[in-house]
């Protein structure tokens, strides 16, 4: 199916259809059918696709409006500007960005909001493309931001509108806590009514509530803590979000309603739950928290009393959040708290995602009802993957095939390498968020530092200051989204203090791992167009221009492309061991990204393909190792020589491997053939197909 | 709680583990025998090369819910499958497959890609600390597990047969389809082959070969 397609099924206007969809894409369903008039965005796992649906939607819908914007501070006091001027709206970026945006974030909401506001984050306790596992539930210790948390892809859909109506009802913003499991998870949807989209926004002045200063601040903030109050209190939102699943079946023996346990859980988990209960056949009265916070004290205990609770089991994952305030709320003020246990993290792992598994295992310690055998069946397995699992090899992340990094960590490492067998000087290599972060894996292990979006440069500036710089030397790496994100002012700083650093720019045009979104920098004529309308994107900046303004001269700064590698050779010989702050742009468009505009825009203007390129190697290829092993380009492979072959010289010896150039990996259209050019044997050669004559012509080059 | 059917996708980023993943769950979208279906897809961080798996679980259920029931297929909302519990791994590629044995057990039934695809850690000597295993050890392995196992190098009979290795995964698709004759029906998953491949005759005679394998196991 074309994926234009899936994208335009997701703003059907058909009330009641059932459709299968992705946690993302029911969000962005919910995002339309509530009504948001503006949404801001920078990219991140676990909620990208997210932007991506929305940015189309801009496209084609008369009102509504998407903006990548810089970073997630300039995004969230976006939709405070667009929330006050009376529209809906929603901004959304993963959990880090939550630190960056976390500014405004614990002041705005003393102001309140207009149109209803949804903070959306998607957290990623599995660290699965993050630098850190940070649990953003405990922002609400001091934004007090209510949080609510969906727990299937139709509630992804269904809280979007339910909390932008709260929202708007308290006239406060509400956080939306979701899992990268749940985002990536697919799940069956059934639409609803789309909301009329507001027309325009309306500022209406009101100095004492928008200027939080000294007293006014102090006024407001009375203001906001007792809005919180009032939805801790209220039912109707507890049972809105929230939800009790008990089905008794039968009537319960005395053994049961003498130790009955009960379970409180929410997002993701639920589903964990219910699977693991079913496995082990175990029936517990379940309580879902759809809102983690703030809690309703009364309807908590409620839930005690009504099912004769004598033990609580909590299953949520990373911190003890639903685990702490239960136990306050438990120990405090409930009647149960006379012989009530609470268990969770005593046996749940606060690191990781959680999984089936490892609630099935929680559940059974419990339950000691006949479930020997299961966990027993789980324990003997386990043994045995022990023993195979760890021991396969694993597959480590690479640059795509043909990427433009490639070409430039292979030289920069050769030059270094160089250099430092010369004089003995040791370089530091400072790195960023973006593809350029993969330079850390084999074979280029160019990295000695990743910590979050900017702090390549920003940690170099005090390193360099305390450093022999005649023993080490500072090369820092950025990308050109991470360097309008927070990399500009590290940047600025360094060239403030003359600091002796070489700083790499990649300016591949895209957020390009994120999948290639647009930035302020990607060239206008570039961009895909899906629709006619776009409000936002109207501007470039020139990169390299920017770098000339900013006091950096001729010799210390250097714009380049990235496929010459003799030149890219002479560049850095030159600039690594100047002194001074040197910026070495290195302008080349996302392979990936190219390919696929490239293909797109021939589709369009069906143009015939005039000619191919075929990279092979030949049997005089002496496997020296230069191209898989010192370039790794993926597209490079190898496969095992025929049996016979090897069995008939060398009877004893392991099957060989002989080394060729996958054909639908390699992007030849694209890469200029860096593979040819580090081949020392010259066993690499290039073929040209020309189509437009007569005769298939095959010319080596 | 009605039958519960699991399947797992498995193997490297490229090869349409995702693709797969969607066009199983859009069959159990489009099948009248399913009541509700999940799923999940677990990519690495790179374009190719990494290790992806997806899941597709169907609800079977020949119960009638009455319509006003709140969380109806509320049976079936996990999108991960439990250890031990899948009934049909497709594994596009066999050190991948082994990497998931955790779901294998004599309930599986195991169709399996012998085509390898070398981590570039076992490719290269100077990193050679683990070991790819052969083919036949994995195998082995395998078969203490599974009900069954079905293994073969799809990207060679998809070359022989149909001049390009491309059409090794509609194969297994069209072999899964005939090895569960009791859930899949043919003529559905033709349709939405079309859908996701366009109409390409190659395709269909792609399955066809896959179809017509499994009776000669």
């Amino acid at each position: 199916m074309n994926s234009l397609t899936k994208v335009s099924k997701i703003f059907e206007n058909i009330p009641d259809k059932k459709v299968l969809m992705s946690g993302n894409e029911a969000f962005a369903r919910g995002i339309y059918e509530s009504g948001v008039r503006f949404a801001a965005n920078y990219p991140g796992t676990p909620l990208s696709e997210v932007g991506d649906i929305l940015k189309y939607l801009s496209e084609i819908s008369e009102n509504f409006i998407f903006d990548y914007s810089l970073n997630e501070k300039v995004a969230l006091e976006s939709c405070i500007g667009a929330s006050w001027a009376g529209v809906r709206t929603v901004v959304m970026f993963k959990h880090l960005g939550l630190n960056v945006a976390a500014d405004p974030l614990h002041t705005f909401p003393y102001s309140g909001i207009n149109g209803g506001m949804l903070i959306l984050c998607g957290s990623d306790p599995g660290i699965l493309s993050s630098t850190n596992a940070q649990d953003n539930r405990l922002f609400s210790l001091h934004t007090k931001i209510p949080i609510i948390e969906p727990a299937t892809v139709q509630e992804c859909k269904d809280f979007v509108k339910e909390g932008l109506r709260i929202s708007e009802l308290y006239k406060i913003p509400i956080y939306v806590h979701v899992s990268t499991r749940l985002c990536h998870s697919h799940g069956i949807v059934t639409y609803g009514v789309i909301n009329e989209l507001k027309k325009a926004g309306h500022f209406e002045k009101e100095p004492n509530r928008y200027i939080n200063t000294l007293t006014k601040a102090l006024a407001n903030q009375k203001k906001y803590f007792e809005k919180i109050r009032l939805v801790a209190k209220n039912k109707k939102i507890f049972y809105l979000f929230n939800r009790i699943k008990f089905n008794q079946a039968e009537q319960p023996s005395k053994e049961i309603l003498n130790n009955q346990i009960g379970i409180l859980t929410s997002g993701i988990c639920y589903s964990y739950v219910l699977q693991a209960c079913h496995k082990l056949n175990v029936n517990p009265p379940i309580l879902k928290l759809g809102m983690i916070f703030p809690i309703n004290r009364d309807e908590i205990c409620e839930f005690a009393n009504q099912y004769k609770i004598k033990k609580i089991l909590i299953v949520e994952e990373l911190e003890p959040f639903i685990e702490t305030f239960s136990k306050r709320v438990f120990c405090n003020f409930c009647d149960a708290k006379r012989d009530l246990e609470i268990h969770g993290k005593d046996f749940l792992p606060i690191i990781g995602e959680l999984n089936t598994d490892i609630i099935i295992r929680f559940l059974a310690k419990h339950f000691n009802i006949g479930n020997k055998l299961i966990l027993e069946e789980i324990h003997k397995k386990e043994e045995v993957l022990k023993e195979i699992v760890p021991a396969l090899p694993i597959r480590e992340p690479t640059f795509c095939p043909g990427c433009q990094y490639r070409p430039v960590f292979y030289t920069l490492k050769k030059v270094v390498s160089e250099i430092t067998n010369k004089t003995g000087i040791e370089f530091i290599y400072g790195g960023d968020i973006g593809c350029y972060t993969l330079s850390e894996a084999y074979p280029y292990q160019m990295l000695d530092w990743v910590i979050c979006m900017g702090a390549g440069i920003g940690i170099a500036n005090g390193m360099s200051l305390v450093i022999d710089s005649k023993k080490q030397k500072l090369i820092a790496f950025i990308g050109d989204s991470t360097l309008f994100h927070t990399g500009l002012q590290p940047l600025l700083n360094a060239i403030k203090n003359d600091i002796d650093i070489t700083i790499i720019i990649f300016n591949n045009y895209w957020t390009a791992m994120t999948g290639q979104q647009e930035h302020i920098a990607t060239p206008r004529k570039y961009i895909r167009k899906f629709g006619t309308k776009s409000i936002t994107d109207k501007k470039e900046i020139n990169l390299s221009r920017l770098m000339e303004n900013i006091g950096l001269d001729n010799g210390n700064l250097i714009i380049t492309g990235a496929y010459n590698i003799e030149k890219l050779e002479r560049i850095f010989e030159k600039t690594l061991m100047k002194k001074g702050v040197k910026v070495i742009v290195i302008n080349e468009e996302c392979a990936l990204e190219k390919k696929r505009r490239i293909r797109r825009e021939t589709i369009k203007l069906e143009e015939k393909k005039k000619s191919e390129i075929y990279y092979t190697i030949t049997d005089t290829c002496v496997k020296c190792n230069e191209c898989i092993e010192h370039l790794g380009c993926p597209a490079i492979n190898a496969m095992p020589v025929e049996k016979e072959e090897v069995d008939k010289n060398n009877p004893q010896k392991e099957r060989d491997l002989k080394y060729y150039i996958d054909e639908a990996a390699c992007i030849s259209e694209i890469c200029p053939g860096i593979c040819k050019s580090v081949c020392k044997n010259n066993s690499i050669v290039k073929t040209i197909i020309f189509y437009n004559l007569n005769k298939k012509e095959n010319s080596e080059i | 709680m009605g039958d519960i059917y699991n399947i797992l996708l498995c193997g490297v980023g490229g090869q349409g583990v995702v693709l797969i993943g969607n066009i199983l769950r859009e069959y159990g979208m489009k099948s009248p025998l399913i009541q509700n279906v999940v799923g999940t897809e677990t990519r690495g961080v790179s374009q190719r090369e990494g290790s992806v798996t997806a899941t597709a679980r169907y609800l079977i259920d020949s119960r009638i819910y009455s319509l006003d029931q709140d969380y109806k297929f509320e049976d079936l909302i996990s999108p991960l499958i439990p250890i031990n519990d899948a009934h049909l791994v497709l594994g596009l590629e066999p050190l991948e497959t082994m990497r998931n044995l955790r779901y294998i057990s004599e309930q599986t039934v195991v169709i399996m890609n012998t085509h390898r695809y070398y981590p570039r850690n076992v490719i290269i000597s100077s990193k050679k600390e683990k070991k790819y295993p052969s083919n036949a050890d994995i195998l082995d392995i395998i078969d203490q597990f599974a009900r069954r196992t079905i293994s073969l190098d799809f990207n060679e009979l998809s070359e022989i047969r149909l001049g390009n290795s491309i059409h090794a995964n509609s194969i297994i698709l069209g072999a899964s389809v005939k090895e569960f004759k009791d859930i899949f029906n043919k003529n559905l998953m033709i349709s939405l082959l079309k859908n996701f491949f366009g109409d390409s005759q190659k395709n269909l005679e792609a399955f066809e070969i896959g179809y017509n394998l499994i009776s000669k196991f």
